[in-house]
């Protein structure tokens, strides 16, 4: 690829482009949003100073993905002092398979989840956004159903899982692999 | 432990409702089981797109309705840098008078030209590249410009010599048809002084949440997610809030809000008085930026949006910068205006994770009109670790250099890298002292 002259919007256009991606794959390595995103922002920084090293289009992603996952194991253990997370010998195996994952996947999934949420009731499709929404929600809505928060979250955790095994059957029928 | 209950587990941690114990054990399963690790892959990504679904979901309704575009990423996602704030103030922008524009998606014709910019913009239309940076006098056929920093601007002049001034960050399609001409504006501020157009042919500007049908006549519109704010100065409007089809007549020196819903009012009432003091809300002055709610005692607040500056375009050559802003303004929503007057101060209270050098800026308009001038100064905000990055701040007017009206200069607006920073409250006061 030739990043000259151009290569700002060149870089934006492909970093837009695997934006999702990128975050699942933060995701997968780290606790919770709040640092994904944190350290999301601190690996584009790096990946805009090291652009010189990119070559090729094709090869953004697992570019991206090795300067994402450094930062990323970097920040699992300052975040490590005060929260639980995996352990980084666990981190580093998801990090691995990860990096193998086919580069539309998440893509691919997102337009699956659409038709797995309309399968859902309302009351249950909102309940599934709602910690995205509202963070501290869930509570909120126990304490307003007269419900323990526990039935809630093991309520949205079967949902969900629900909902990713629908994703999976999803890609299975229309043809490709899950 | 069965797999039912890995799958509980997993769910557990991504809700982030996983006890010590149970951390111990996921741990222990996923080290060992590499189907295991798969399913907690594929639950990462459920997650998300759980998220982007869920910024995709409207709001305002109570009933759900799940958008399968990724409605929320905005295209210049960036990079790095340090807070910019920008905050709009005061009404009414002064437009030169104008006439129709003229733009043929599938004609070569020029339908207009740029006048004036400034800062990160980019036009995508006919016989031009994806995003190529205009320049002034450059013809445009029907297209897209974005007008994406805190400190960009254009001026786009029809043929008939309407002229539209757009704010940035702002994004909005041209286009000219055998109905007339049209505007879609999909976020930002525009002021349009538009010349009469031909009978039967309006011009029509439509946003997420409005129509306006505009036959000649000098008006501002703010568009942002939740509503579209529309304040005529001269001439008549006609608004229609497409959530349910409503229409409001909107004469001079009144102004209307069209909100993505229908429970809230519709209705053009007179502009009112001017308000000398305002304090930020938010998600409703939200312009730019990912509103976080506040929650565990923590206020809301607005984090910070990451942005590729690539400087001036009118001859002057930077490298490119990258910056993370918050734009907030009380211009957006059925607020009225606010007009700054001598000894103004401004209040700002966030927070840094580091000690940054950080740009605060406004845009104003005048009275009755349109753009009257942008304004800008830094500051050094250095950190107390104690306060775990808090600080707060106060400025008055005359910090703050005047930009020249409608100005070319380059805004020089460069600072280190940084990372995320926040905005938990603006305001705005009189001098009491």
């Amino acid at each position: 690829m030739t990043m000259d002259g151009d290569k700002e919007s060149e870089f934006m256009r492909l970093f837009v482009a695997h934006e999702p991606e990128l975050r699942a794959f933060l995701r997968t390595l780290l606790p919770t949003w709040e640092v994904v995103d944190d350290v999301f922002q601190e690996a584009s920084v790096v990946m805009w100073k090291k652009l010189d090293q990119l070559e090729g289009e094709d090869g953004f992603l697992p570019w991206a993905k090795v300067i994402v996952r450094f930062k990323a194991l970097q920040a699992r253990r300052t975040v490590a002092r005060d929260r639980l997370v995996l352990s980084e010998e666990t981190v580093a195996l998801l990090a691995e398979e990860a990096l193998e994952l086919a580069p539309d996947q998440v893509g691919r999934e997102r337009k699956a989840l659409d038709n797995c949420l309309q399968k859902l009731s309302n009351e249950h499709q909102k309940l599934v956004l709602l910690p995205y929404r509202e963070p501290g929600g869930l509570t909120e809505l126990a304490q307003r159903t007269d419900r323990s928060a526990n039935s809630l979250y093991k309520l949205l955790g079967r949902l969900r899982e629900k909902l990713r095994l629908c994703v999976e059957q999803e890609l299975v029928a229309e043809g490709g692999h899950p | 432990m069965n797999n039912d209950q890995s799958g509980e587990l997993i769910q557990r941690y991504f809700l982030g409702a996983i006890s010590e114990d149970e951390m111990v054990e996921l741990d222990r399963r996923l080290k060992d089981d590499e189907g295991l690790r798969a399913q907690f892959a594929a639950a990462a990504r459920l997650d998300t797109n759980l998220r982007d679904a869920a910024s995709s979901f409207s709001q305002a309704n109570d009933e759900p309705k799940i958008v399968s575009i990724r409605a929320s990423r905005n295209v210049l996602v960036g990079l790095g840098a340090a807070a910019v704030l920008l905050l709009c103030a005061v009404l009414f922008l002064q437009f030169r008078p104008g006439s129709s524009l003229e733009a043929n998606r599938r004609s070569p014709e020029p339908i207009a030209r740029i006048a004036e910019l400034n800062g990160t913009v980019a036009w995508i239309g006919d016989g031009r590249q994806e995003g190529e940076s205009p320049a002034v006098g450059d013809e445009l056929t029907g297209g897209t410009l974005e007008v994406s920093s805190l400190d960009s601007w254009a001026e786009v002049v029809f043929d008939d010599g309407s002229s539209v001034w757009v704010s940035g960050p702002a994004v909005l399609t041209l286009s000219d048809g055998e109905s007339g001409k049209l505007i879609r504006l999909r976020e930002g501020d525009l002021s349009l002084d538009v010349s009469p157009q031909p009978p039967g042919k309006p011009m029509r500007v439509i946003t997420p949440s409005a129509e306006a049908v505009v036959l000649g006549t000098q008006f501002n519109i703010s568009v942002n997610s939740f509503s579209t704010s529309i304040a005529v100065n001269e001439g008549r409007v006609r608004v229609t809030r497409l959530a349910d089809g409503s229409v409001q007549e909107v004469e001079a020196d009144h102004r209307v809000v069209a909100a993505l819903e229908q429970e809230s009012q519709f209705k053009a009432h007179p502009r009112g008085e001017h308000v000398r003091i305002w304090k930020s809300e938010f998600p409703r002055d939200a312009r730019k930026g990912k509103w976080k709610p506040g929650a565990g005692g923590r206020p809301d607040a607005m984090q910070a949006e990451a942005h590729l500056f690539r400087g001036d375009v009118h001859g002057e050559e930077i490298e490119p910068i990258l910056l993370h802003s918050v734009v907030v303004g009380p211009s957006g929503g059925a607020h009225p205006p606010v007009l700054l007057t001598e000894g103004a101060r401004f209040r700002i209270r966030g927070k840094l994770r580091r000690s940054y050098r950080v740009a605060f800026g406004f845009w104003t308009r005048q009275a009755r009109g349109g753009f009257s001038g942008k304004f800008a100064t830094k500051r050094e905000i250095e950190i107390d670790q104690n306060a775990e990055g808090h600080f707060e701040l106060e400025l008055f007017l005359d910090d703050f250099p005047r930009k020249r009206n409608r100005f070319r200069r380059t805004w020089d607006w460069k600072y280190p890298v940084s990372n995320s920073s926040h905005l938990n409250r603006l305001r705005i006061a009189r001098q009491t002292s």
